[in-house]
């Protein structure tokens, strides 16, 4: 059985149909590159996955559960990181997770032991007590990613999670997916970094405009499209800029 | 109700830190170091409002009907303060990616959310109730619980009403238009409360108001503050009458059954529509209007200005304060209060409408509307320091911008323009149609004086860009406070202008005086520099 199965999914805003009818099926395990251009639906995808939006058509079962019949049930063995760094600024790093961790059913003992190792792996050892309103984007995007780990859950959306960080941190957060995914967790990650989609996913799936326009691992796709995912990502998109260059924009 | 206990704990615990964190807030326990003057003052302000409406305590013998009354006047600050101050935590999306990703439940959400806006009424309230708490604790100690648990109803109810009437916007709305319909529908509900508190007593016979009683007119079935009152009634005054126990039991099951409904009906709705708001293509597309909306605006600008920043930022503020929502909740109900405190006087008295108009003719009662509409201007200058994207305010410090002078006359010019001047001419001319030409020169004057204050006041705040503070910053309260402090400011001023209304030459010398000191805060501006506006955001 796929631990994620979606079927048919539809979104609208209004007269703004974002989401198409995307068919999926995910074993457990993989670790799934979803990409595409803006606005192609890649966030709507993970927001209405982690049970945020229920206005949908379709069915998503996660891990068998009804996505739209009990939310619930599905937040429970889920992690999610958003693409929006919303934090509770006034609350230091502890105090976040410690709300989080008490959503998620963690005693505080537990909470404090994890968060504190985590965060001090992402080299924020000095602030775990400093009030957040002062924190850089990067800082702020390490908290987040801890949040959505902290109960070590064992399927995990992440909507471009590396949004802000430095050098060192995106490849310290390549290592953890990778780990997570070799421990049996199932990554849905959303990006458009390609490199990094490229180099750690075992599934590479391509949204534009509420369709998937491309599915399967790098190798499949390369021998289809083209050499590196940015080039195959611009050549199945088209991409805005098609036909436009850098001395027409600068002159 | 399906409210999970722990998960309500935690977040409430959570919220109430960030609440205390903020630059607010009155007793605020830990942060005790944290209270500062401007906190003492607003929380004198409310103690002395407070104290001022013990009259109707004094004034009424059935004390029922004083108690309505005085819930009445409560509860329309109470739900201004909500719509005005709070409603960035009714409207909360961060709680979307923060909470809702978490095993929380919609009614668990809804019940913390509310439970901690009634925590933070009741900070304010307790400066507001204090002098009453302090009346009965005199003069009917036994009555004292009853009193403070009718006050806690009325917070309570307050509450449920907001929050009823976005979470049923919210619901059979589309998301597309939600975003503006709410804004709207909270500007109109403060209206609407603010209007019928004011209007209605007014259109009730008063003359024998120390033995009037509610509760014998068949409206008090519609007034939640009569329901409240009625407890009273009931316990004190042992009136266990079928009307009573009708009231009685409006107040208690509606107040539950508001509160139950919220939290497990719409809760989930709810939150979802929050989602919505931030979703970036949530809605379609917003095309500004074109060519001839520009041209306007550029004419406009161009005979406004001396020069080329002060032109940007006069077309940059005017279209900016047109689409910002927070900035339109905040700002526009006051042009909605003066309207409706002066219709008021046209419902007050006796006789017919033409001899009541006849009245009024002879009389000075114009001297609200000049100087009612400072507030027109007052307030969205006051707001034109916030944004909920204080760092976009970049583009001013960008650009080789030599003084500031020229941004913050640029803004005061297209918020007097947009705001001060259609409503001036307005009322100039309502006024002229019910009080004659007689009148022109002291609107002329009021104005010159509306210019000096509102001028002086804004170079007070000439030391930060315009939105360029999260509106997290603007102390809790902050609306309520400027309306109240500047009405008894005004008072004093358009008492001198009364004074001194039949003497035109006195007034000439004023308004004299008053464009002397006009042209010096203008020339202020000029001491406006980039080195002290960095002296005191660093001092802050």
């Amino acid at each position: 059985m796929s631990i994620i199965s979606i079927k048919n999914l539809k979104k609208a805003y209004g007269n703004n149909r974002v989401l198409k009818g995307i068919d999926l099926e995910i074993e457990a395990g993989q670790i799934i590159g979803y990409i595409g251009p803006n606005g192609a639906g890649k966030s709507t995808t993970v927001k209405i996955l982690a049970g945020l939006d229920h206005h949908f058509e379709g069915e998503i079962l996660i891990n068998g559960i009804n996505v739209k019949e009990d939310p619930i049930a599905v937040k429970r063995i889920i992690g999610y990181v958003p693409e929006v760094s919303e934090l509770y600024e006034l609350l230091t790093p502890m105090e976040f997770l410690e709300l989080i961790g008490n959503l998620h059913g963690l005693e505080n003992s537990v909470i404090e032991e994890r968060a504190t190792r985590m965060l001090n792996h992402l080299g924020l050892e000095k602030h775990l007590n400093d009030r957040m309103e002062t924190f850089s984007k990067g800082m702020r995007q390490k908290v987040l990613l801890v949040s959505g780990l902290l109960h070590q859950p064992k399927i995990i959306f992440l909507d471009e999670p590396l949004t802000g960080l430095d050098a060192n941190s995106v490849i310290l957060v390549k290592d953890i997916i990778s780990q997570l995914a070799k421990e049996g967790a199932t990554i849905f990650y959303s990006s458009h970094i390609m490199d990094v989609v490229e180099k750690i996913s075992d599934r590479i799936i391509l949204l534009n405009a509420g369709t998937i326009f491309a599915d399967g691992d790098f190798e499949t796709l390369q021998s289809k499209y083209g050499n590196t995912l940015e080039n195959i990502f611009s050549k199945l998109t088209g991409g805005d800029l098609s036909g436009k260059n850098a001395d027409s924009f600068l002159r | 109700m399906g409210v999970d206990l722990d998960h309500f704990y935690a977040i409430l615990r959570a919220k109430l830190k960030v609440d205390s964190r903020r630059k607010s807030g009155l007793f605020t326990g830990a942060n005790m170091k944290e209270i500062s003057g401007v906190q003492v003052i607003v929380f004198v302000l409310y103690f002395f409002i407070g104290a001022l409406f013990l009259f109707f305590f004094v004034t009424f013998e059935h004390t029922p009907t004083a108690l309505t009354i005085y819930f009445s006047v409560w509860m329309v600050f109470l739900i201004m303060s909500i719509v005005t101050d709070m409603s960035d935590v009714l409207v909360d999306t961060k709680d979307n990616y923060i909470i809702l990703p978490t095993p929380v439940n919609g009614a668990t959400l809804s019940t913390s959310r509310m439970v901690r806006i009634t925590i933070f009424l009741f900070k304010q309230a307790f400066a507001f109730v204090l002098p009453a708490l302090i009346y009965w604790a005199i003069n009917n100690p036994i009555a004292l619980p009853l009193f403070i648990f009718q006050s806690f109803l009325v917070i309570i109810m307050s509450l449920c009403l907001v929050t009823i009437a976005y979470q049923i916007a919210m619901k059979y709305s589309s998301p597309q238009k939600f975003k503006n319909i709410i804004n709207y529908i909270q500007i109109g509900f403060t209206i609407v409360v603010f209007s019928a508190y004011q209007l209605l007593p007014k259109l009730i016979d008063m003359s024998d108001m120390g033995s009037a009683n509610v509760f014998l007119a068949a409206y008090s079935y519609l007034m939640p503050s009569a329901w409240v009152a009625a407890i009273w009634e009931m316990f004190i005054n042992g009136d266990f009458s079928s009307k009573t126990i009708i009231h009685v039991l409006l107040s208690l099951v509606g107040t539950l059954g508001a509160f139950v409904y919220i939290s497990k009906y719409l809760s989930l709705d709810y939150s979802q529509q929050l989602l919505s708001i931030g979703q970036a293509h949530s809605d379609s597309p917003v095309s500004v209007k074109t060519e001839k909306s520009r041209q306007w605006l550029d004419r406009l600008a161009n005979i406004l200005t001396a020069n080329k920043i002060e032109k940007t930022v006069f077309k940059f503020c005017f279209r900016y304060t047109g689409r910002n929502r927070t900035f339109k909740l905040k700002t526009y109900p006051i042009f909605g209060y003066v309207p409706i405190m002066f219709s008021g006087m046209f419902l007050k008295g006796e006789g017919s409408f033409a001899e009541r108009l006849i009245e009024i003719q002879s009389g000075n009662h114009f001297i609200f509307l000049v100087y009612g509409t400072i507030f027109m201007v007052l307030v969205p200058l006051l707001n034109s320091k916030y944004s909920e994207y204080p760092n976009q305010s970049w583009i001013f410090k960008g650009p080789p911008i030599e003084q500031p002078k020229s941004i913050f006359i640029g803004v005061y010019k297209a918020i007097f323009v947009k705001y001060l001047i259609p409503t001036w001419l307005i009322f100039l001319a309502l006024s002229i149609a019910v009080w004659g030409v007689r009148i022109i020169d002291d609107f002329m004057f009021g104005l010159i004086v509306l210019i000096f204050i509102t001028l002086l006041v804004y170079r007070f705040m000439a030391d930060t860009l315009p939105f360029s503070k999260d509106w997290s910053e603007m102390q809790d309260g902050t609306q309520t406070t400027v309306f109240i402090g500047f009405s008894l400011f005004l008072a004093i001023v358009g008492g001198i202008h009364y004074w001194f209304m039949d003497c035109p030459l006195n007034l000439l010398a004023f308004a004299v005086a008053g464009i002397i000191g006009v042209v010096i805060v203008w020339y202020s501006y000029n001491q406006v520099t980039w080195e002290k506006m960095d002296k005191a955001e660093m001092l802050l």
